[in-house]
């Protein structure tokens, strides 16, 4: 199912939590929702939930208008972000729970709810686990547990709140795959919040970069990461080195006044000992630290009084055998540079 | 204005999902309007319909004056007593292992449970000149029952567990790093106590301390049992509107309840100010 | 004495300068239990060894007194009705503030909180002054026959006020740590609002909902300075247990009267034991939870 969300905007008091958000997201997608918080992207999952109301603009499922169709009957799937588990019944009857409360002459058999979440337990791979409580179970086991809650209804749609928000830094990874999996398993429309731009990149199909109640850019992992639309969007997925205009062109300075600022990525710095080109600009090494599979460096650029942070990888760093206190020479080998009304 | 009003209802219910926000709480201001407010309200409308002059000099009166000083000193003593004994009773509920500490700690309540008409006669039987305790103290030339002194037992008794209970979970949740780190400072025992421990169980001390007091000077069950409620000597105010009532002095009666509700009302208010203080610290 | 036995919890007595010398320890317990002992345990065991003083047999008959019988139906009566009242009025208060957001919440609570720094005896008097014969109502009441104080529903009404705020203060602090992320997890899975009250968040709350009720019995029996104004000590008729008690005992029937204190002395020990019950409950659950 696809969704269209339409000029929609929120008011928090005073706090503008949404301003106009126009957003369509096409059927059998996974699409995450990337942004720091307080960017708005929570509210705007609660409001495709149903769990909020915009203020002004709709909410169209399929080409029908949902804005005012009560939670219960947008048939979403909603993974909390802290599982909101029922937390005195046994993970059984967590997942029939939705099956149960269905009015009667809905509802499937016994027989029938058995299998059915026989069937996700063994998706989630815990069907030992049944009748077990929530609180005997592992921060990952929870989060698998809350998703299949959600998958036994069929929802049209699953929305996830910062799935792997609350685990720690393997089993995020882990669960991270296992969710792309199953994604291309089952194919449902799908959206996830998270402020964790390496997640984003991972598991999306198409990421919906948003700050301060708006969308700031939306595309592909490729197109947001290689061609940001912004300094925002720039900056927030990745390491940024900020040029400024006297360094960009080098020694034959623009003056102060030229206020065009180059965004580089730390990766995409070269240091080298001995001047390749004209560009190059004259750096101290301050200092180089080993971070598992590449070497940090951090460097003056002594013309433009700029600190710059450059990652080399290991065999390019054994190669330069940098010292701190040493002159070299750096390029930027890709700048991004943003029209001047978009600054920071 | 019917237009805003929809406007605003419309509102506060899309604000939530979560069903049945009108119900309740219009059934809780309903329920709260019937039971307590109006009810409450008639003391003040009764008390309107007095003359300034009638009223200074209902409340002021020798008697009434008389059992102010009595009711409010005593409770005033009750609730230091109980402060002291309060804390260390939670300390060692917090602190130390004991045999037999589950019982001890639920026998902490006893004053909330045992109903007062209970403890009243009970009290007096126990502190007369033949009773368990009156018969050791009597040849000492103390006497308990029906006397100002077993006023203060009873204030004592039914204020008890306010401050243990307002303490034992501040204590018990204090960070035994904060200790750690006075002692590796160099702080002594009671150095620690005084500096560290204290001034954070401080605001539950004095909650603790308000309860009581309220509560004391409200009481009157466990009171006129043991009190002997001689006017001047022993008659506490609560005694004095009862008394009033069965005269049919149903002005004397409200004008000195006015006065007990306003002194119920600074003590909640200040319970509310000692909350929000230490609520400040808890961040 | 095992010099463990008084240890400070959880930590190394051994380590210095973080628990108190054994002597003070045994010098705190020693005067804390003392003190516990005079005010709270010689009266509670007094009250059983008056009330058998005469033996088994005058207890019984005493219990068996019409007059007893009649103020101890008053009583369960008066509990039988305020309680579910007050029990129903504390779900629907702690609902709305426990799950919504609304200007005046805090005074809303301050409010249910009054009846308990309000005297008793000023519980009682407020109805007598609404419905007594020189009171608001009384005399249109009186007009058409209606009897509200010194009759039963008098006492039953000062019998809520007293209890009132139990069952909310109770349940406001739990639902609010429990947040509404579960409810809000039942209707997206499409649970009506009633099956999402019944099967999410009443499993939640069962324990902090008995302990209110118990508390609330607890002082719904036993309330004597409200019930003594609006009940009118008619003999046989509106004399809850406390007030026949006092009647007892202003008689010099001590023995009688000790004898029904006793009923109302076992219920405080079951309060007390069914309470640490619940709280040793409720401290299990948020544990695991």
């Amino acid at each position: 199912m696809s969704i269209d969300i339409d000029n929609v905007s929120k008011q928090f008091g005073s706090f503008a939590a949404l301003s106009d958000i126009r957003l369509n997201v096409p059927s059998g997608e996974l699409v995450a929702l990337l942004g720091p918080s307080g960017s708005g992207k929570t509210t705007l999952l609660r409001i495709i939930a149903g769990l909020e109301t915009p203020d002004s603009g709709r909410i169209v499922f399929d080409g029908t208008e949902a804005t005012n169709r009560h939670v219960r009957e947008r048939q979403v799937g909603f993974v909390f972000q802290h599982y909101a588990l029922f937390r005195h019944m046994t993970v059984f009857d967590n997942i029939a729970f939705g099956l149960m409360v269905k009015p009667r002459r809905e509802r499937p058999s016994r027989g029938e709810i058995r299998d059915k979440v026989f069937g996700l337990l063994r998706l989630i791979q815990l069907e030992q686990l049944s009748d077990r409580y929530p609180s005997q179970l592992s921060g990952g086991q929870r989060q698998r547990v809350a998703l299949a809650r959600a998958l036994a209804v069929e929802p049209k749609v699953l929305l996830l709140d910062e799935p792997f928000g609350a685990l720690d830094a393997k089993v995020r990874a882990e669960l991270r795959r296992w969710l792309r999996r199953l994604h291309d398993e089952i194919h449902i429309t799908s959206v996830f919040v998270t402020h964790d731009q390496e997640e984003a990149l991972e598991v999306a199909d198409r990421i919906v970069v948003m700050n301060g109640g708006k969308i700031e850019q939306e595309g592909t992992p490729g197109e947001v990461y290689d061609h940001p639309a912004t300094p925002f969007v720039f900056s927030f997925l990745g390491n940024v080195n900020l040029f400024h205009g006297r360094s960009l062109s080098g020694e034959a300075a623009v003056r102060k006044q030229a206020a065009t600022v180059g965004y580089v990525r730390s990766h995409d710095i070269e240091v080298e000992r001995r001047r390749s080109n004209p560009a190059s600009l004259e750096a101290a090494v301050q200092a180089v630290q080993t971070v598992g599979p590449f070497v940090r460096v951090e460097l003056h650029a002594l013309s433009a009084d700029d600190v710059l942070e450059a990652e080399l990888s290991r065999d390019v760093a054994d190669r330069l055998d940098l010292r701190v206190g040493e002159t070299v020479f750096v390029r930027p080998r890709k700048v991004t540079v943003f029209a001047e009304d978009y600054q920071i | 204005m019917p237009l805003l009003g929809g406007n605003a209802m419309k509102h506060s219910r899309r604000q939530n999902v979560i069903p049945g926000f009108g119900l309740s709480l219009g059934y809780t201001i309903f329920y709260l309007s019937l039971i307590v407010l109006i009810p409450l309200s008639s003391v003040v409308v009764k008390s309107a319909s007095f003359s300034w002059g009638t009223y200074w000099s209902t409340v002021t009166a020798p008697r009434e004056m008389a059992s102010y000083r009595l009711t409010f000193g005593v409770a005033l003593l009750a609730a230091t007593i109980n402060c002291v004994f309060g804390v260390l009773t939670a300390w060692v509920l917090a602190r130390y292992r004991l045999p037999g500490k589950r019982i001890v700690d639920a026998l902490v309540d006893l004053p909330f449970a045992l109903p007062t008409a209970v403890a009243g006669i009970t009290l007096a039987t126990v502190y007369s000149g033949n009773g368990w305790i009156g018969r050791w103290l009597e040849p000492h030339g103390i006497k308990v029952a029906y006397t100002p002194l077993g006023i203060l037992v009873a204030m004592t008794f039914i204020g008890l567990p306010f401050v243990v209970r307002t303490v034992q979970p501040v204590l018990a949740d204090l960070e035994g790093e904060l200790e750690e780190a006075a002692a590796c400072l160099g702080a002594n025992r009671w150095q620690i106590f005084s500096r560290v421990v204290f001034p954070q169980i401080l605001p539950a001390i004095l909650t603790g301390f308000a309860l009581a007091f309220a509560r004391a000077v409200g009481e009157y069950g466990s009171i006129i049992f043991i009190a002997g409620n001689m006017p001047m000597v022993s008659e506490v105010t609560p005694l004095l509107i009862i008394t009033k009532l069965e005269q049919y002095d149903y002005p004397g009666a409200t004008a000195i309840a006015t006065v007990m509700l306003s002194v119920s009302f600074f003590v909640l208010l200040a319970i509310n100010l000692l909350q929000k203080r230490s609520r400040r610290f808890a961040s | 004495m095992h010099p463990g036995v008084l240890a400070p919890k959880g930590r190394n007595p051994a380590a210095a300068g973080q628990s108190e010398p054994l002597a003070i320890r045994l010098l705190l317990v020693t005067v804390v239990l003392c003190f516990l002992a005079v005010f709270l345990v010689v009266p509670l065991v007094s009250v059983f060894s008056q009330a058998l003083a005469k033996g088994w047999e005058a207890y019984l008959a005493s219990l068996y007194e019409p007059d007893t019988r009649i103020a101890i139906r008053l009583t369960l009566l008066t509990a039988a009705i305020s309680v579910p009242l007050n029990l129903l009025f504390g779900i629907a208060a702690a609902w709305a503030i426990a799950k919504f957001d609304f200007p005046g919440k805090s005074l809303l609570v301050t409010l249910i909180d009054l009846p308990f720094s309000v005297s008793p005896v000023i519980s009682g008097l407020i109805y007598v002054l609404l419905f007594g014969l020189q009171g608001w109502l009384g005399p249109w009441l009186s007009a058409h026959g209606i009897k509200i104080i010194f009759a039963v529903p008098g006492i039953v009404l000062a019998t809520i006020f007293v209890t009132f705020p139990f069952v909310a203060r109770e349940l406001i602090p739990l639902m609010e740590a429990q947040g509404k992320e579960e409810e809000e997890a039942a209707l997206v899975l499409g649970a009506s609002g009633f099956t999402t009250f019944r099967r999410v968040t009443l499993p939640n709350i069962k324990w902090g909902l008995l302990y209110g009720v118990i508390l609330s019995n607890a002082r719904a029996m036993g309330e004597f300075g409200a019930v003594s104004v609006v009940s009118g000590h008619i003999r046989g008729a509106t004399n809850t247990i406390p007030l026949q008690v006092e009647i007892l005992y202003n008689d010099y029937n001590y023995a009688a009267a000790f004898a029904v204190a006793s009923l109302l002395a076992f219920l405080a020990v079951v309060t007390l034991v069914a309470k640490s019950f619940v709280e040793w409950r409720i401290r299990e659950n948020s544990s695991c939870g």
